[in-house]
């Protein structure tokens, strides 16, 4: 054990910024010592934000040294934390201290490993389960778990007749091991007054029809001594998570029935999610009113995540979707995303039905089967159901779900669209009076219509509405570039210069440049300076270079001037670029490295060599680009300091030169 | 004949490491709002809406255009990266703790004797703030005798002149009884025909009746902008919550000297359950009052 001085007093939150202030200024020996003072302040962030840049800092011999101090416990955690972010870096130095005289060092390298996951960690792991320090072994038991290798259930098994804390974590093991070998002896425990709650749920996590039948009589057993809240809510996880049907299990039906009645809502819906995943019954109705009432509980599909999503007690049951596509609120929700999942079993009519008569749809019409829904709700379950509909009809009601709809919305139901262009294209031929003209072209283009076609249909149009039929079709490059943009430029310059420019960036119109280069000499704006970085267009440089040397107060332009310089690119724009990094103000200066930094040559490395330990840590991460581009043997040092960069971005940039 | 446009045009790029970070540490600067990394992809979907608007294809092209044009585009930034998750009567017992356990403190030591001024800071669509007026309406056995005023600033003014309007959806209602809506709200009539849109978002509005919006007053203001809390009179007790949960070290640090110059000494702050200052400033005590806790100004 080794022992150090008293640690002085945690610093100051003033002092705290002003050190992370000064961190990249510093070299790697005193960025150590920073990290050191700043690991001691209580703030979360940081504490953050000195791990991380610790990270990059400690040598392994340091870290180590702080596992062994048992005197300061901050520096000692200092040490776990860092190594856990160090990520696989750190295997290889766990590994070694596993065999460590200190069973705080071997204790801390087992969490460590816990923390990689790394399957190599199995055997040296094993190894630890023999360790005299029982905590060594707890610690290793629940590690060994997280690995996930059924092969070390037997290694595990002795311990379920140890002591209370190494059975309670190898139950936890076996559990997270997810083998069904496991359930035998867990079962074994369940009348544990211990460890018996324990068991169950690893049981219910290793799944599976052998855990629900366990958990089932379980139940039906000692159903009056259980805590329902939490028995009946892991049976519910077991049975959702079955490939198929259970076989019937007498008396459950009817048990799991008289629970719906239960005082508790958990009680009560953990009961009507069995119920409903045991498969279809006469308890149905009430089933689904209670999970209705409970709001769904963990559900499944829909998209990221967004609105009332399929609970995974439903998902089986194709045989509810005409019930639930009848009830307002979250169940007709759960009838979208059914009949997405079963296509065939859902009828078009009832779909459509569903969508179209809002009265039936009314928050307040919900009554004691849920609340209401919004738009943002229901959209995300009913587009992937009608996408995959077959029915004649269905091109008619997309079309007229689509004009009802909010653009958020309409580009949400673009791919059903897609998907029943043919339909789609019958009804917007059939509706054609009630469209609006731009959106007739807008859905036509995206149904088929060649670029000619769109084109003529952006000339028909009265100039208000071709302007913005031509902002949503600029990806329709071809139609694009048959359009009479120098006439248009030319008569009506301030409606239509900006739009040609964001055209010809979209599309790389550069036969567009002469005339947006002559527009941008009168009348500079942001979208034509824009235009001409993306279309790279080097006659403009002189044009740019002018526009950058205005008086101050009238620099709004500077920083999209520098960020086109950076795209074109050549020695004059670099000469300004490399000028404006090293005496423009401090907002301007860290562009002009980016936009260096886009464009840069070996011969402009000096510049970002000097400017490594700049304080800002955007001209850092414009200097890690730049250097880690030029492989040179004076880029190392500067490299080396980058890579232990406080801000992860610069860190990791140079971190990968280096190891490459 | 049917109008509107539908977003076909390409999505932006997804946001970039770099982009992030010089959005958020632009959005913490200016507005104390904290996107970490595990939060990109939430500030990348809230800014797309305005990168497609504005058809930016990068969002790196979306901050050289907050730098070149700041003010313009400052608003709806503010709009997009600000949550406006509230509702009425949402934590009342800290309402509750305020105008019974608190009271006579705080009126014995108030900044203008026989007044109570209190301050909402981010208050969205102002729910808050009308909630607490509420309650203040209904102590007024207890309060007999003082004067309640109540400030209320939101760093997104369209939400200020929905507070100013004080009409609102089931959602924002969603906490209260059929009777307490009934005593408090006035259904607004209906402006359109039923329709499947109304009837999927639930289109009725209830307006909240006039007495209970006398005493509050709104403006669009900026927690890290000392200046919105005014230059009047001292804060008896300054209610700031689930706001500072969003907010980065620097800007939690100024956002709490900023309380502590605005709240007379003795007065109170109130922070949403998930929040704490401790450790964080001197300047503060923490008390319990009844089931909740409060940081109390020191000095008397």
């Amino acid at each position: 054990m080794t022992t150090t001085e008293i640690p002085s007093p945690a610093p100051s939150w003033e002092e705290c910024m002003e050190l992370l202030e000064k961190l990249p200024t510093l070299s790697l020996a005193g960025r150590a010592v920073a990290i050191e003072r700043l690991a001691r302040n209580s703030s979360p962030g940081i504490r953050e934000r000195a791990l991380r840049a610790g990270a990059a800092v400690f040598t392994d011999e340091q870290l180590t040294a702080y596992l062994r101090n048992d005197s300061d416990a901050v520096l000692r955690n200092l040490g776990l934390e860092v190594f856990k972010l160090r990520g696989g870096r750190s295997f290889t130095i766990s590994l070694r201290l596993l065999k460590d005289a200190d069973p705080d060092v071997v204790l801390q390298a087992v969490l460590i490993l816990d923390h990689l996951r790394d399957p190599r960690a199995l055997e040296p792991l094993r190894g630890v389960l023999t360790h005299p320090d029982p905590n060594v072994i707890q610690a290793a038991i629940l590690a060994i778990g997280r690995l996930g290798n059924a092969r070390s259930i037997p290694d595990l098994l002795p311990f379920l007749a140890a002591d209370p804390w190494l059975q309670m974590a190898s139950v936890q093991a076996l559990g997270d091991l997810r083998s069904p070998v496991a359930i035998k002896p867990l079962t074994e425990l369940l009348t544990d007054l211990l460890a018996g709650s324990m068991a169950a749920e690893a049981i219910a996590r290793i799944g599976g029809a052998t855990a629900f039948r366990v958990l089932a009589s379980h139940w039906m057993l000692y159903c009056e001594q259980l805590e329902a809240e939490e028995v009946l809510g892991l049976l519910a996880h077991v049975l959702e998570g079955l490939s198929g049907l259970p076989a019937p299990f007498p008396g459950l039906a009817e048990s799991l029935t008289s629970r719906l009645g239960d005082p508790s809502l958990e009680v009560r819906t953990s009961a009507a999610r069995c119920l409903l995943a045991l498969g279809p019954g006469e308890w149905d109705d009430d089933a689904l009113a209670t999970l209705a009432e409970a709001g769904g509980i963990g559900g499944i599909g829909g998209t990221g995540g967004i609105g009332p999503t399929l609970p995974p007690s439903l998902a089986r049951r194709r045989d509810l979707i005409p019930r639930l596509l009848e009830r307002p609120g979250e169940p007709r929700v759960w009838g979208f995303h059914l009949a997405a999942r079963y296509p065939r079993s859902a009828s078009p009519e009832a779909l459509f039905a569903a969508l179209a008569n809002p009265a039936s749809t009314a928050p307040r019409a919900a009554g004691p089967t849920g609340p209401g829904v919004d738009l943002a709700e229901l959209l995300p379950a009913a587009i992937p159901a009608l996408t995959r509909l077959r029915h004649p009809e269905v091109g008619r009601q997309l079309l007229a779900l689509h004009l009802r709809l909010t653009p958020e919305g309409r580009s949400a139901l673009e791919p059903a669209l897609r998907a029943h262009g043919a339909e789609v294209q019958v009804a917007l031929a059939e509706m054609a009076r009630e469209i609006d003209p731009v959106e007739r072209l807008v859905l036509g283009a995206r149904l088929g219509l060649s670029e000619r076609e769109v084109a003529d249909g952006i000339l028909a149009l009265a100039p208000d509405d071709r302007r913005g039929a031509i902002t949503r079709l600029a990806d329709v490059t071809g139609a694009m570039r048959l359009l009479p943009w120098e006439s248009w430029v030319a008569a009506e310059p301030d409606r239509d210069a900006d739009l040609a420019a964001e055209v010809a960036a979209a599309a790389g119109l550069r036969e567009l440049l002469p005339t947006l280069r002559a527009r941008a000499a009168r009348q500079p704006t942001p979208a034509l300076v824009r235009a001409l970085g993306e279309l790279r267009d080097r006659e403009s440089v002189p044009l740019l270079l002018a526009l950058l040397d205005v008086p101050p107060g009238r620099r709004e332009l500077n920083p999209l001037v520098l960020e086109s310089l950076g795209r074109i690119g050549g020695p004059e724009a670099r000469c300004a670029l490399a000028a404006a990094a090293r005496s423009a103000p401090a907002g301007e200066a860290r562009l002009a490295y980016r936009a260096l930094a886009l464009c840069a040559t070996e011969d402009d490395s000096p510049l970002f060599r000097e400017a490594a330990t700049h304080p800002d840590w955007y001209v850092r991460l414009a200097c890690a680009d730049v250097l880690t581009r030029f492989a040179r043997p004076e880029n190392l040092a500067p490299l080396a300091l980058l890579a232990g960069d406080p801000v992860p971005a610069v860190a990791h940039r140079a971190l990968a030169s280096l190891a490459g | 004949m049917t109008g509107g446009s539908m977003p076909l045009t390409p999505r932006p790029d997804v946001m970039t490491e770099e982009e992030h970070l010089l959005l958020n540490e632009l959005i913490s600067e200016r507005f104390g709002i904290n996107f970490p990394e595990h939060k990109r992809e939430l500030l990348e979907a809230r800014l797309r809406p305005r990168l497609q608007a504005l058809r930016l294809p990068r969002y790196l092209d979306y901050y050289l255009q907050l730098v070149c044009d700041g003010e313009g585009e400052r608003e709806f930034l503010a709009q997009m990266v600000t949550n406006n998750e509230t509702f009425f009567f949402r934590e009342t017992h800290q309402f509750e703790a305020l105008l019974d356990a608190a009271l006579d403190d705080l009126r014995e030591g108030a900044a203008l004797p026989g007044s109570l001024r209190l301050l909402s800071a981010g208050c969205s669509s102002g729910e808050e703030p009308y909630t607490l007026g509420i309650f203040a309406r209904q102590s007024f056995v207890r309060l007999a005798g003082t004067h309640v005023t109540i400030d209320a600033f939101d760093l997104d003014a369209s939400r200020i002149e929905m507070a100013r309007q004080a009409e609102y959806t089931q959602t924002s209602l969603r906490a209260l009884t059929p009777e307490q809506i009934e005593r408090h709200f006035t259904l607004l009539p209906s402006p359109a025909p039923p329709s499947f849109l109304s009837a999927v978002t639930g289109f009725d509005r209830w307006a909240l009746k006039p007495a209970y919006r006398s005493g509050i007053q709104f403006h669009p203001g900026n927690i890290l902008d000392f200046s919105s809390f005014g230059l009047g009179p001292a804060y008896d007790a300054v209610f700031c919550r689930n706001v500072l949960i969003y907010f980065a070290e620097p800007a939690l640090h100024l956002a709490v000297s900023h309380f502590a110059r605005a709240l007379r000494p003795g007065g109170l702050l109130f922070l949403g359950a998930a929040e704490s200052i401790i450790g964080l400033s001197d300047q503060f005590e923490t008390i319990r009052l009844r089931d909740t806790i409060a940081y109390r100004k020191v000095g008397r």
